[in-house]
């Protein structure tokens, strides 16, 4: 498998809160371009959430930054840890950089010893008094007085997000972008008010690659962080910054804001500056300051959301269906999808989500991922089909949130807690050459249009995914050669189908009642290895007497999953507005599984590539197109369903406490070379932590809708 | 061999060799009473009328009806259901400016490789679109010639295959 390719080629308030993002507001998306308009692009692999020491990651961001657009071969980067305020200066890198002898590689664990010996045990840094993990205080030329805004004025203060990413952390993105050539630049994981995590970008300032000459700078990403991060309870309004995060469009956000701080304190709760559902509303109120700001060049991403549960008006916890809405309706330029696919793949519970996430009895929505996803997406019928339902522009991304190794250090293969960015998942975005070059700005471009997919394990690598209005005109077997075969184009280029009458990925197709679409794809499942250490079969898979080295994945099947588009749900109309996960408001009866393609009825052809069509006979509903696909075939066990629904991981992996197991897991990893590290009970290896990961790989593509004239018009897309 | 490569005049001595071998009677067509010329005007007027289906009056054109045979069937579509189908786009034209076209094409290459005694042929041709990414592909199709002239006759089949 090859592994990359280089470019050059809530029922919250909701009759207050969502009355104040009055339906009117709806922008639509970007166009879906007709083929002449547009540019040609290339889809290009990146990650937008990760954390440095700046946060609670292990590393510095350049060592970071190196793993991901060296090691593993990103060609875009966004260095985004959490909000509020950290001790620890991640610009000061890692001594001895590079890891002790030899380089990245899992020497023998196949035939042992193990784990190898020739790691630095804890990673890097491996020097005391060196390193990112010493503090601001200490190695900053004036100490303490160098680190600004509220806080102790002895000891190792913490320094306040929007400094950092101001003062120190810009810098050094900026100058590994340029010096890399690559698009690299700066984000934040906000800690949202009312809510769990979201991911986000203010662009507006920055100048990576390839940009050159003038120095950029990150000043709205830092003042965003100070008005509106739930963890930076600083007033100083950025010290000398004197920041005011009043919004102009405001919904009343304004009226909160406290005139020391000049901006909304408090959040979800019930006492102090804290009030029901408060803490939504400031994450509106970021939303529309984004809006304000940087209407072009921001991202509004809830991460991991299924993760801490449901919403809470007096906590600070999940996301709920009406909470998405009411982002879409507040910016949808800006608030254009999730993380559904979430990091933290190779922990103890995949993607950490789990019974009692956010306490006892709060558990993750779904409790589990479901193949690594959560619930939200990975649920046909559930929130993100209830939300392509409606016609919104609401996208699918996966990111790796990386942290840490686990037990593992930074330069060892194995991991019992997350992956590096590129390693394992990535997200592929359609990027357009011409004077919007590969650049931070067209590469958010790519994300707002829909245009992208995310797969783990390098399951795929390729995709061209289109739907055309059939022309009864052309013979019906010379039309479908002729998409099949455009498809397949496409792919080799790693491109899109640029042909008048077919949309792609987050665009729409607008027909005639009783037209007929032909569905034309074309995927390329690399060959080669991906980047598993582990060679030995996998384990999922040995249970269905299928030999298959764990790092050398086969794409089994592809599911086409569609469900009609009824137009936007009005915010008033509660019951269909806002519910939990699985409930009307969350659900789209209409989803299901429309077609399922594998080596029966594929073509497959050169260099892994796989081409496949389908028709969808005289359409008379408004409705979408997605993708799904998987190396485990349906009726797997503890993995899929017999319809080749991804099951529950926390029921395959249960909660338990890692080296100290006591509950046995699901499916047995038997293999001689199956890693130490594995659950083991009573001397029997379980497949778990990365292992897991590694078995049960995925990709999801974001949909293609298909508007019919005289029914519901797919409002989102333009 | 790509039969659409050879020159329709290599193709119909080779057809006619064929059928002269199997016994069966060679149509009047590829006896030589205008094959070609029908098979090139056919192309030129099914890529005339391929490019006439981005706007509403070429989608409601005589010339598109006449590329059909009155007992055309091509997956389930026949000739009433086809035009039906390029009546409600240019119905819908007219209401919904953003309606998408209908990928359009050329054809081109066109070779007659066999007739039968009903002069239903076989065509062999390349599609090419224009668009900003070209694709061409060949594609074999059955037609049928009547009073010289040529006309899509489709697989014949009513249920659709893909």
């Amino acid at each position: 498998m090859s592994k990359q390719f280089n470019l050059r080629h809530t029922a919250l308030a909701v009759s207050v809160l969502g009355s104040l993002i009055a339906v009117g507001t709806v922008q639509t998306a970007a166009a879906a371009d007709k083929a002449k308009t547009k540019a040609a692009g290339t889809y290009v692999t990146g990650d937008f959430h990760n954390h440095t020491t700046c946060s609670d990651g292990s590393l510095s961001m350049k060592k970071l930054i190196d793993k991901s657009v060296k090691t593993f071969g990103l060609d875009w980067f966004v260095q985004a840890d959490h909000g509020g305020s950290s001790a620890r200066n991640c610009t000061l890198t890692e001594d001895p950089f590079e890891p002790v002898a030899p380089a990245l590689g899992l020497t023998n664990s196949a035939t042992g010893p193990y784990p190898p010996a020739t790691f630095p045990s804890g990673g890097q840094p491996a020097a005391t008094l060196k390193g990112p993990n010493q503090t601001w205080v200490s190695t900053l030329p004036n100490g303490i007085a160098d680190v600004k805004g509220d806080g102790p004025t002895t000891g190792a203060k913490p320094m306040w997000r929007w400094q950092e990413i101001k003062e120190y952390q810009y810098k050094v993105t900026e100058d590994e972008s340029r010096a890399r050539q690559k698009p690299i630049w700066m984000g934040v994981e906000q800690n949202a008010p009312g809510h769990e995590h979201v991911s986000t970008t203010i662009l507006q300032g920055q100048k990576p690659w390839p940009q050159s000459g003038v120095v950029g700078n990150a000043t709205l990403q830092a003042q965003y962080e100070y008005c509106f991060d739930r963890s930076d309870t600083d007033t100083s309004r950025g010290a000398e910054n004197q920041w005011d995060c009043s919004v102009t469009a405001s919904a009343n956000g304004n009226a909160l804001i406290d005139p020391t701080a000049k901006k909304i304190k408090g959040t979800n709760g019930t006492s102090g500056d804290n009030a029901t559902d408060r803490g939504h509303l400031k994450s509106l109120e970021g939303i529309l300051w984004m809006k304000e700001k940087a209407p072009t060049t921001s991202y509004y991403i809830p991460a991991h959301l299924e993760r801490a549960g449901k919403y809470d008006p007096v906590a600070n916890r999940g996301f709920n269906v009406e909470h998405l809405r009411n982002f879409n309706n507040a910016a949808p330029n800006i608030a254009f999808g999730f993380e559904s696919m979430p990091g933290h793949q190779a922990s103890t519970n995949r993607g950490e989500y789990r019974a009692g996430f956010g306490g006892v009895g709060i558990d993750s929505a779904g409790v589990g991922t479901y193949g690594g996803t959560g619930i939200y997406a990975a649920r046909i019928g559930g929130v993100w089909d209830a939300l392509l339902g409606e016609g919104r522009n609401w996208w699918f991304f996966a990111s790796s949130d990386y942290h840490n190794r686990g037990q593992f250090g930074p330069d060892q293969r194995e991991s019992t807690q997350d992956f590096y960015p590129g390693e394992y998942q990535k997200d592929y975005v359609m990027v357009r050459k011409g004077t919007n070059n590969l650049s931070a700005e067209g590469i958010i471009d790519g994300l707002r249009s829909g245009n992208s997919f995310a797969a783990s394990g390098d399951l795929i690598d390729r995709l061209a995914f289109v739907a055309c209005a059939a022309n009864p005109a052309i013979p019906a077997a010379a039309f479908k050669s002729l998409l099949e075969k455009a498809a397949s184009n496409a792919v080799a280029k790693n491109a899109e189908v640029r042909i008048d009458g077919c949309a792609t990925m987050g665009e729409k197709l607008v027909v005639a009642p009783g037209a007929d679409v032909v569905v034309a794809i074309a995927v390329r499942d690399p060959e080669g290895t991906n980047n598993s250490p582990y060679s030995f079969p996998n384990p999922s898979l040995k249970q269905n007497n299928i030999t298959q080295a764990l790092n050398a994945p086969v794409l089994d099947h592809i599911d086409v999953i569609g469900g009609n588009v009824t137009g936007f749900v009005s915010a008033s109309d509660t019951a269909k507005y806002a519910g939990l996960e699985g409930s009307a408001a969350a659900s789209n009866s209409s989803a299901g599984i429309k077609k399922v393609f594998s080596r029966t009825n594929w073509t497959a052809a050169a260099d892994g590539v796989r081409v496949m069509s389908y028709r969808i006979a005289a359409v008379k509903l408004s409705q979408y197109v997605r993708l799904r696909g998987t190396n485990l075939p349906a009726g797997t066990p503890f993995e899929t369903d017999t319809n080749g629904n991804p099951l529950n991981d926390f029921d395959l992996i249960p909660q338990d406490d890692g080296a100290t197991a006591t509950i046995a897991g699901k499916v047995l990893c038997a293999d001689a070379a199956c890693p130490a590290h594995m659950r083991t009970i009573n001397g029997v290896k379980y497949s778990s932590f990365d292992v897991a990961a590694w078995a049960d790989l995925w990709f999801y593509s974001n949909p293609i809708y298909i508007e019919v004239t005289n029914s519901v018009k797919v409002a989102g897309v333009k | 061999m790509n039969l659409s490569r050879l020159s329709l005049s290599t193709i119909v001595v080779s057809a006619l060799v064929t059928l002269g071998a199997c016994g069966g009677g060679a149509s009047n067509y590829l006896s030589g009473n205008g094959t070609e010329t029908a098979a090139a005007s056919f192309a030129t007027k099914v890529s005339a009328a391929y490019t006439s289906l981005a706007t509403s009056s070429g989608l409601t054109s005589a010339a598109l009806a006449d590329l059909f045979n009155a007992n055309y069937l091509d997956m389930a579509f026949n000739k009433t259901s086809v035009l039906a189908v390029f009546k409600a786009n240019s119905d819908a034209l007219a209401t919904t400016p953003e309606l998408s076209l209908f990928p359009l094409a050329q054809v081109t290459n066109p070779v007659i490789t066999f007739c039968d005694g009903n002069n239903v042929c076989t065509l062999n041709a390349t599609l090419v679109n224009s668009d900003a990414d070209i694709t061409s592909v060949d594609f074999s199709t059955k037609v049928i010639i009547v009073s010289g002239v040529m006309y899509f006759y489709g697989d014949q089949s009513s249920t659709p295959s893909i």
